[in-house]
Formats: C-alpha cells, structure tokens, sequence
C-alpha cells in the first residue's frame, strides 16, 4: 500500500526500503538483525493423549450452536493448531476446555480426568495454562503491576500465600526472576502492566503461564498484534514447552503461524471439525478448509489450482448459496 | 499510549505475512479491545487513580468558594456594600472580617480553642472531631473497600443500622461481665451490619441484580425495621411513648477518656478496622482477588478467581465494617438507640470515601476533615452567626471537584501529567 517505507527503531531512522523489498528484509530492518519467521523445531517427541475432547458442543447466549460436535485429542509433546477463519468456534472451545461456559456438553477430559463441569480454578490446578485470546480484557489487570500480574492465578499458592496472607517479598523476587527470564522489557517490576507495549504484556501473560508445571498448554492467538522480534520469542518458548513433553494447543487465524508450530492442524468451519491434517499440509489446502471445503476434495482443487485464496471466497458464497 | 504502541506492531505483523485468507478476514485486534469505558467505570477509575494534590486542591478550592458564599450572606458585608463607590475599602475590609471570623470560629471548634487555658479544654474541640470522626471512619471504608472491588456500596447507612440495633439490644438487654459485654455488642454490631451488606452481595452474585438498587432498598427496610422494633416492648423503654431504647448497660458503654466530651474507645475500633481494611487490601490473599475483580473481573475470571464469590464475600466484610460504624454510635456516642441514630452517616461516608480515593488511610484522613467541619460548623454559627449549612455545601463541593479534575486542573493551571510512561523498547526485541 505505501509508497515509501521508512523504518524507526528506538527512535531512529534505521533505514529505508522499497514497497517492492521482501518481507524478511523488512523484518530484518526492524528488529535489527535476520529474523527467521519460520520456527527451528525438531520433529515432535509424541507421547500419551494428554486432552481428549469428545462430542464438545457450547451453545452461546442467544441458543446459536457455536460448537458443533468437536472430537479431537492432544498428546503430550505435541503442538496441535486449530485453525480457522475468525469466529467459527475456535476460541469457545478453548475457553470450554477452561471452564468458562458452564452450557458446554460433551466431555473433555485431561489424563482421564472430567473438565467439564468444574471451575476455573480447579481446572487451572489440574495443570492447564492458558494465554487468553485477549490479553488486555481476560490475560493482565491493567492497573495492576507487572509483579502481581504474574502471580495472578497464582497469588493464593505458596510461594506467595500461606494461608490467606499474602506475601509481597515472594510476588518481588518470582518477577525479578520472570522478568529476567522472559526479558520483559518494564520500566520495574512495579510498572502497571497496562503501560507496558502489547509485545511485553504478552510476555507477562506468557511467563505467568509457564511459570508452574503443565500438562496442557492453551494459547489462543498468542501473537495478535505482537512485533516481529515478540512473535518469534513467543513461538520459541511454546516449542520449547511441547519439548517438556507439555500437549500444546494453539488457536491461530494466522496460516503462517498455524504452519510454523503445528505439529497436526485442525480446521474448524461453523463449529464443526473440517479435518484434521498433518502439520506440513500446503497452506493452498488449509485455507480451502478454513472455507469448509474437507480435506481429500481441497487436496485435489488444490492441485488443480495452485493459489486458490480467491477461488475459495467463491466457493464459500457457492456453499452460503447452496444452503439457502 | 497503547493504542499507538500496537500500530506499528500490527504493520509489520501484517507485512510479514502473506496468507491473504487469513489477514482479509481477521479484524483488527485494537477495534476489538479498545472498548469505550462506561460512565461507571470511568468514574470509578476517576476515583482511585486520582492524585493526592488533586484532592488537597478540591478541598482548598471548595472552602474558597464557601468563603465566597459566607461573604455574600453577611449582614455586615451587605451594609458596607451598599456604600461602596464612596469608600470600597470598607467592603473589602467587612468582606475579610467576615470570611476570617467565620473559619477561624470553624477552627477553634474543630481543633484547638486558644481561648481556653489549659490543655485539655483548649483540646476539647479536636476531640469533638474525632467523635464525629469515629462512625465516618468506619462507615467510609465500608463503601472504600467496595469501591476497590468494583462495587458501589450505597447502602452503609442500611448496614449500619442493622450494626446499632444488634449492638444496642446486646448492650441494653443482656448482663454481661465488663470488657466482655463491649466486645459481645461490638462483634454483634459487625454480624448485623455483615448480614445486611452479605444479603446485597448474595444477590448482586447469584441474581446479577445491580448492588446500588439493592442497597438504596435494604436502606429502607433497615430504617423502618428500626422504627418498628422501638415500637415493640422488647426495644422500647419502659413506661415511654417514645420511639427510644433503655441506655446501655454500663458494662457495654464505651469508655470516655475525656471528661466533658463524648469521644470514646469507639474511635479505636474504628482505627482497628481501618488497620484490618488496609492489611486485608495489601496483605491478604482475598484482598488480592477483591482488587483483580474490581480492576478486571474478566482477567480474574479468567485466572481463576470467582467473581460472584468475590462480590458476596467483600459486601459482607463491607457490611460488617458499617455494622462497627453503627455500634460506636448506639454504644459510645448516643447511648441508646433512636430512630435517627443514623443520622446521614452512611451518605456522608460515601463522600468520605470518594475524598479518600478509597484508600484506608485516606478515608481516616477524610473522615477527621469531615468531622472537622461538622465539630467546627456549630462553633461557627453560634459565634458568627454564618449559616451552618455553608458546611453542607462545602462537603458538596469538595466531592464535585474531587468527581471533576479537569476543573481544578485549569483553576490551578496544573499541567496533565503523562500518567503512563512508555516502557523503553516498546518491542521488546530478544
């Protein structure tokens, strides 16, 4: 869209760049040295099924089916992506799995264990992790600090609580430790969270989230809206949590997201399960069954066709059509 | 600031990106979270985030402006403005004998009488602050502590009702050893005022109903309730047609330490629960969870922290704190219990609060300047015959400075501080 592009970096003009310029050299420019978008990952260590979701169907406020029948499971060491168009699902089942529709049916179990049907917090102990989908409304209190930000679901658990006192020094030094580790770039530990930019308030929710042990991570849209530098540190810590052996599911719109960390792809479409595809699956295919196309028919246009995005749109209003 | 932040982010996100399917029908992620705040909300955050010179300033402001209003209502000022192209000197002068007559008898009611000679008495005016001071305390953090989990308590005068009458049965009807019997009536007063909060709070968690609604009723019933009971033989005294209660035993009276003044042990309970209130807030888990939910009751839901729980817990601790505002009151201050033994407490304590900027040390603060002005107020009129409802208005236009900023910042000229330093590299880059 621009004509011409100039990049600032801490302030300064660090360079200029033709519209034309490939996107890494863009990339490059602006975090100040080659960024690699695609994650280095090994292939996955799988183990055990971790979450079994079975037959999970949520019905939201105004009784419309939000998520329709959605079966699939999550093993340990295994990145699984839903991917999907904006909207079709993806994020009420997340927020199912957590506990935060009490009108979901269905069964979703972890190790074995029922979810459904208990609360937040008992599921949160039950060693799930979740980075909400937005982080200024559901992952940080704004006006609270960095500090107390990452013990938010944590601050009634010792090291931080004995009992119910609360203990200030233990918030201290678990965030000199986090802030270290994630380098969370804050003014101090006591900055207010919401002055921090979106890049490093992700990296509160994140480093909050790891900071216990997990069986299952869930990070719904964990780079909306990130740089380019954020994002790939976010990704890096999520591959290396799958390498603890920790089930990863991630809820992306992004496709180059979806391929740089899935280790198997599901693709949701108005609720519903369009498939569930290997990783390395050709982006051509994916966005096909982001648009409701199933699998085997969306590999077969997709050879046919090789850039298919506008293809799709018509075959999406060809299927609204149909159903009318 | 954020807003500005994210842009660039959001650029480069979608320049380094290429799947035209996703990046067309993904909206914009700031649209999505950059909700406009309510009225309620906005003025909630007005009210915790405000700075403490604000405060000072809405209170030097609104006693300006009472000064202002005490000039113009003087007989003497009007006398000498009638002849004021010939000498204006004059109205000036009356003007300022006035205004400075009529504070100075403020002070000398509220804090230290120099026309006395010895300490104690010249002191007895600031203990007569601190009586009035006592039930504000308390009744001011019972609306603070609710303000700081994102609720408006309007009903501390309910619950403090409920405190008295709980508080005054024990301390009127059963025989109990000394020191007992205080902290018996005194515990009954917290169970009273807890209930009637807690019934607010039930209902605001389990219904949704909204608590201001609730409150302003549970204020009526609690008041006619009152009424009733000095109605029955049971509260009445005895062989009276009046609607009052027998006096306190003397073991249940709070003691006074002060011969001539009414100011009591009550304003130690009432320091307690400012102690408990702000340790509650700072040190306690549940106080961490009360601020989560007041600041953002979707992040605590989501970290696992009950809302509905929170709101049923904080009104009736809340209540509770009412509940002591309300047994200082009929155990050391009146003495027996009365239909107007609320007087307007619970909406003073509103204000108070809302000067505190809901924090337990500034509700202290406010609660003696509020006291202050009440002790200070009769003093004022009986020796310079200024109205004592210029007080009134005073107290009102302290809060409508204290809900208005911008006003005081361009009376004063004060420049808006950037309250929201950007953190040095906004990226964050590994």
């Amino acid at each position: 869209m621009a004509d011409r592009i100039t990049v600032l970096r801490h302030g300064k003009v660090v360079g200029e760049a033709d519209p034309s310029a490939e996107e890494a050299e863009l990339a490059s420019l602006m975090v100040g040295r080659a960024v690699t978008l695609a994650v280095d990952k090994q292939p996955p260590n799988v183990g055990d099924v971790v979450l079994d979701v079975d037959g999970l169907t949520v019905v939201d406020d105004r009784d419309y089916v939000v998520v329709d029948d959605v079966s699939f499971d999550v093993r340990a060491g295994e990145v699984l992506a839903i991917a999907g168009v904006q909207g079709n699902g993806q994020t009420e089942v997340t927020e199912a799995i957590l506990g935060l529709l009490p009108k979901a049916t269905g069964s979703v179990k972890l190790d074995g264990k029922e979810l459904l049907g208990r609360s937040v917090r008992q599921v949160l102990r039950a060693g799930v992790g979740f980075v909400p989908e937005d982080r200024k409304v559901d992952g940080l209190v704004g006006d609270f600090s960095v500090a107390d930000n990452l013990v938010l679901d944590l601050h009634d658990q010792p090291p931080f609580a004995a009992g119910p006192l609360f203990k200030p020094s233990a918030v201290q030094a678990n965030a000199a430790e986090r802030i270290a580790e994630f380098d969370i770039r804050t003014g101090s530990a006591a900055t207010l969270a919401k002055t921090l930019s979106g890049g490093n308030q992700q990296k509160v929710v994140i480093a909050r989230e790891l900071s216990r042990p997990l069986r299952l991570l869930i990070a719904a849209q964990p780079t909306r809206g990130l740089d380019v530098g954020s994002i790939e540190f976010v990704h890096k810590r999520i591959i290396a949590e799958r390498d603890k052996g920790t089930a990863v599911l991630i809820v992306s719109t992004e496709l180059d997201e979806v391929s740089a960390l899935a280790d198997r792809v599901l693709v949701m479409y108005r609720g519903k399960v369009v498939g569930i595809v290997p990783g390395d699956t050709d982006r051509d295919v994916l966005g096909l069954m982001m648009a409701g196309v199933p699998p085997q028919e969306a590999d077969k246009q997709a050879e046919e066709h090789p850039t298919l995005i506008e293809h799709a749109d018509e075959l999406l209003t060809k299927q609204d059509e149909d159903e009318k | 600031m954020t807003d500005q932040d994210e842009r660039p982010d959001a650029q480069a996100q979608d320049g380094g990106r290429d799947s035209a399917a996703a990046t067309a029908t993904e909206p914009k992620p700031d649209n999505r979270t950059e909700e406009e705040p309510s009225i309620g909300q906005r003025f909630l955050r007005e009210l915790t985030t405000g700075s403490t010179a604000l405060t000072f300033l809405s209170v030097v402001l609104a006693l300006l402006i009472g000064a202002i209003l005490i000039v113009v209502s003087d007989p003497d000022v009007h006398a000498a403005a009638s002849y004021f192209f010939s000498r204006p000197g004059d109205t000036f002068a009356a003007a300022w004998t006035s205004a400075s007559e009529a504070y100075a008898a403020m002070f000398s009611g509220a804090i230290i009488d120099f026309d006395e000679y010895t300490v104690g008495r010249a002191l007895r005016p600031f203990a007569d602050t601190l009586t009035y001071a006592t039930p504000l305390i308390a009744a001011g953090l019972a609306v603070a502590l609710a303000f700081r989990t994102g609720l408006l308590n309007i009903g501390a005068q309910g619950q403090l009702i409920l405190g008295a009458i709980l508080a005054g049965y024990i301390g009127f009807a059963v025989q109990l050893p000394p020191v007992i019997h205080i902290v018996v009536a005194m515990l009954a007063g917290f169970v009273g005022g807890a209930v009637w909060g807690g019934i607010a709070g039930l209902i605001k968690a389990t219904r949704g109903a909204h608590e201001v609604i609730v409150t302003i009723m549970l204020n009526y019933i609690a008041l006619f309730l009152l009424a009733y009971l000095l109605t029955t033989d049971a509260f009445q005294r005895e062989g009276e047609d009046l609607p009052r209660s027998p006096f306190m035993l003397p073991t249940a009276e709070l003691w006074r330490p002060i011969e001539g003044s009414r100011l009591n042990l009550g304003l130690l309970f009432a320091l307690l629960a400012a102690v408990y209130t702000w340790w509650l807030l700072n040190r306690s888990t549940m106080g961490f969870r009360f601020k989560a939910v007041g600041l953002n009751p979707h992040a605590a839901t989501t970290a696992g922290i009950s809302v509905p729980r929170s709101y049923t817990m904080v009104m009736f601790i809340c209540g509770g704190l009412a509940g002591i505002a309300g047994a200082t009151q009929v155990m050391g201050t009146s003495l027996h219990l009365h239909t107007s033994i609320a007087e307007q407490l619970g909406f003073d304590a509103i204000t108070v609060a809302l000067l505190g900027r809901s924090s337990p040390v500034g509700t202290v603060l406010a609660a003696i300047l509020f006291g202050a002005l009440r002790a200070g107020a009769t003093t004022m009129q009986a020796q310079t015959q200024t109205p004592i409802d210029i007080v009134l208005v005073v107290q009102a236009l302290i809060v409508l400075f204290i809900a208005a900023p911008p006003l005081v910042r361009a009376v004063f000229r004060l420049k808006v501080r950037a309250t929201t330093p950007v953190a040095p590299g906004s990226g964050g880059l590994a």
